[in-house]
């Protein structure tokens, strides 16, 4: 590797890091953030040869990130839902504010619901770029996000989140 | 609550991604240098160790079928020898029952 391939990684870094580090960190929160950044721009750096120009470069790029986030989370045999919301007693809930609240109703969704609702909420990706990334068909995606969706209004509304 | 309603509120309330270090692209780059300069090295071990381990047995094979055919040698002569041995006592005795 050259003195010109480390002002291309630097710049290919530059061009993914916000939207890469966006995605691990609502799918696999703060403590895997850094570890599972230099994962994922280890991995594309290295394979990025066999980038096929047929779908967006960060397109791919989420898919390797979805991918790794997916092989720690099994790594760790962490639940992604904490289960936080069902055991919060009722004073508390009171004192919780809105974005604490929206961050429960985030963790109450499975990998697979939150995976849809952060690219397509979040990163603003449409249902075929979210398709393309998650490797599944858009009519998935689209009942997926309609069950988040369900999901998120049942959670936010039975915690008295004006809706 | 509609796709508009439910993008706002979590694009209102989500946390903050935490910024990266400044250095973060820098440090990342030095894992790859590392890690590439570590299969060059096993690129250039695996097929180095790969011939000798392959001369190495090819070379004990060797020693191994030269010691086999010094035994056979070794084996040939003693039987010639004890062959030659047993001709002179069979003529021995056969002379002595002869001159009696």
């Amino acid at each position: 590797m050259s003195l010109h391939s480390k002002e291309e990684f630097i710049k290919f870094y530059e061009d993914h890091s916000v939207k890469i580090r966006g995605l691990l960190f609502r799918l696999v929160g703060e403590a895997a953030l850094k570890d599972l950044t230099q994962e994922v721009f280890m991995k594309a750096w290295m394979h990025r040869k066999k980038f096929r120009q047929e779908s967006e470069a960060s397109t791919w790029m989420y898919r390797i990130a979805y991918n790794c986030a997916v092989d720690y989370l099994r790594k760790e045999s962490r639940k992604v839902s904490h289960g936080l919301p069902e055991l919060m007693p009722d004073s508390l809930e009171q004192s919780v504010s809105m974005r604490q609240m929206v961050e429960l109703g985030l963790a109450n969704l499975d990998l697979e619901h939150k995976s849809v609702v952060v690219l397509f909420y979040l990163e603003d990706l449409s249902v075929k770029e979210v398709a393309d990334t998650l490797g599944i068909p858009e009519g998935t995606v689209k009942s997926r996000l309609s069950h988040a969706r369900d999901k998120m209004n049942k959670f936010l509304g039975g915690k008295g989140v004006p809706l | 609550m509609n796709d508009e309603t439910l993008k706002e509120l979590l694009k209102q309330n989500v946390s903050m991604v935490p910024e990266a270090a400044p250095s973060e692209a820098h440090r990342i780059w030095q894992h790859l240098e590392q890690t590439s300069s570590r299969r060059a090295r096993w690129w250039l071990l695996a097929p180095a160790t790969s011939i000798l381990i392959v001369v190495l047995a090819v070379s004990q094979f060797s020693t191994k079928s030269e010691a086999l055919k010094e035994e056979e040698y070794l084996f040939s002569q003693w039987s010639e020898m004890v062959r030659e041995v047993d001709t002179d006592v069979y003529q021995d005795v056969f002379i002595s029952k002869s001159s009696r």
